[in-house]
């Protein structure tokens, strides 16, 4: 009986371990293949739980309804909006080469006013100190904006394509909807599988982790959108035209999301847009097109601190903070194995993760599985 | 050789997708509760919402269904079979652990891990094959956010559970107090 027990227990633990190796590389092997899914899984997946409390909390089935469809509505009328504007301000051909031009001679006023070269002059302070270093540098970035960037040939979207495209992307609303409205039934599924013993720790780690998500993308989510007013404001304080404001203030509150490289994004579209602006209208006195870029930098430098001394310890919390070493690496690790999805969602994956071990390993301790 | 819990969670994925049979099981889960004193002053619509959120459990003779200083995450309530609650020998202690109580169908234990996530203060021990149903703290939190008419009940009647043990362990005391005089 004993002997029938003990090789009764060496079958299941055989059964166990192949039939999770075989999940763990079929699960590797999928998301490698499907990795054009990502993207819409995880939006939908954003969506869902950026709505999700609006759909729980007390109130009639045509209350919550109401709630949901009025923040589904606002959230697409904020990227309908960010979208349609970027696609209209985006340049043509022709316009590109007119901006490259404007952009090449205004680096040059620019750089010849700061160094003191300007109306035949031969240099100032800051040229004696940094020229010899800046010159070569202003060389190459003349020559890049003179030839501009080598472009494939753009060709027309094709059928086929858009129906691909549509088929990939049918898979947001329908997470979207999942998250929403199974009411857990599907974690309810995956909890009864677990064997007695591991019972209520499964329970716990899957509440925990779902909990701590749902409140980091909702705060993530909050504190984007204040970087991005602030930076809206700021850029339209420092004489940027309001439109161009709210405009880069959206795109830099989207990339805040990303620690270091979104301020750097925010950064970069701000100063380009400083270099090329014809005509500046100011609130402060002491800002005019020539120091507008050091302004931006100004802008970006103060919500960046905001943002981690204001509106990251106190939306987000410091329990999700991650060590810049592993943000730099796994940004720049996933954006080359999953491309763009890779660079946006390569600090939320790693967060579920940091979260999903850190509950994990308190409720082994305090079951005393280990 | 697939087992009862796994047998139970396919039977739920089929029963989902089929409707009828999830349908059947949840109306004799439904019957089943109403015999709980935690819930039998819910309506059946609202029974209906309970059992949504419960799980059911099976344990093999000698299985444990928490042990003591675990932290307490879940009310089981026995459908089937029976259960010793127990303090088990101290570490380097040989002998049998100590037997508070044995319980049987329709009894409940470990209801303090509906209010807070205090370690268990005994263990529960399946003495047969035992069938339970488990009630989770998280998700009866949950259910309270979008059915307060539900949990007020639920958490009304825990409170006259706990009220009614306090006044029984007053008594004890008093009793052996007297005794001792």
């Amino acid at each position: 009986m004993i002997d029938s027990e003990k090789s009764r227990r060496t079958r299941r633990i055989l059964f166990y371990s192949i039939s999770t190796a075989f999940w763990l590389v079929l699960s590797i092997a999928l998301l490698y293949g499907l990795r054009p899914l990502i993207l819409p899984v995880i939006l939908g997946a954003f969506f869902g739980y950026v709505c999700k409390p609006l759909f729980t909390i007390h109130g009639s089935t045509f209350k919550k309804y109401a709630r949901t469809v009025g923040l589904i509505f606002i959230l697409g009328a904020v990227f309908y909006w960010g979208g349609k504007t970027i696609k209209e301000n985006w340049p043509t051909g022709q316009q590109k080469l007119i901006l490259r031009q404007r952009l090449r001679t205004r680096c040059h006023e620019r750089y010849e006013n700061w160094m003191g070269l300007a109306h035949g002059g031969h240099g100032n302070l800051a040229h004696k100190l940094f020229g010899h270093d800046l010159d070569p540098l202003m060389k190459k970035l003349d020559i890049v904006l003179k030839s501009g960037p080598t472009s494939a040939s753009v060709q027309a979207p094709q059928a086929s394509d858009v129906i691909h495209a549509l088929t990939i992307w049918l898979i947001l609303p329908i997470t979207f909807l999942f998250i929403l409205f199974d009411g857990g039934q599907i974690l309810h599924f995956f909890i009864r599988l677990a064997p007695n013993r591991y019972f209520e720790l499964v329970h716990s780690v899957i509440e925990n982790v779902d909990e701590a998500l749902g409140r980091y993308i909702r705060g993530t989510l909050l504190e984007c959108l204040l970087a991005g007013i602030t930076l809206a404001i700021g850029f339209f304080v420092c004489g940027i035209d309001l439109k161009i404001a709210v405009l880069i203030g959206f795109i830099g509150g989207l990339t805040n999301a990303i620690p270091f490289v979104g301020t750097l994004i925010a950064c970069a579209i701000g100063i380009i847009y400083a270099l090329v602006a014809d005509s500046i209208h100011p609130l402060l006195p002491f800002i005019d097109a020539n120091n507008l870029a050091f302004a931006v930098i100004g802008v970006v430098a103060i919500t960046h601190l905001l943002d981690n001394t204001i509106y990251q310890p106190m939306i987000v919390g410091h329990a999700t903070q991650i060590h810049p070493l592993v943000v730099i690496i796994g940004v720049i690790g996933s954006s080359m194995i999953f491309g763009f999805a890779g660079l946006i969602f390569a600090i939320p994956t790693i967060m579920v993760v940091k979260v999903v071990s850190e509950t994990l390993y308190s409720g082994l301790k305090a079951y005393r599985i280990i | 050789m697939i087992s009862q819990e796994k047998r139970a969670a396919l039977r739920i994925l089929w029963g989902q997708l089929r409707g009828q049979n999830r349908n059947e099981w949840e109306h004799n889960k439904v019957k089943f509760l109403k015999k709980i004193p935690f819930f039998e002053n819910l309506r059946r619509r609202q029974l209906q919402e309970v059992a949504k959120i419960v799980y059911e459990r099976d344990y093999e003779e000698n299985e444990y269904i928490f042990e003591l200083g675990q932290p307490g995450a879940a009310l089981f309530i026995i459908q089937q079979g029976e259960v010793s609650v127990e303090i088990p020998r101290q570490d380097g202690e040989n002998g049998e652990p100590t037997q508070l109580a044995v319980l049987n169908k329709l009894s409940f234990l470990g209801e303090l891990a509906l209010l807070d996530e205090a370690p268990r203060s005994a263990s529960a021990r399946a003495l047969t094959k035992t069938k339970a149903l488990a009630l989770f703290r998280k998700d009866l939190d949950r259910l309270g956010e979008t059915h307060p008419d539900i949990t007020a009940p639920i958490y009304r009647a825990l409170a006259t559970i706990i009220g009614n043990r306090l006044k029984a362990t007053n008594e004890l005391i008093d009793r052996r107090l007297k005794v001792a005089a």
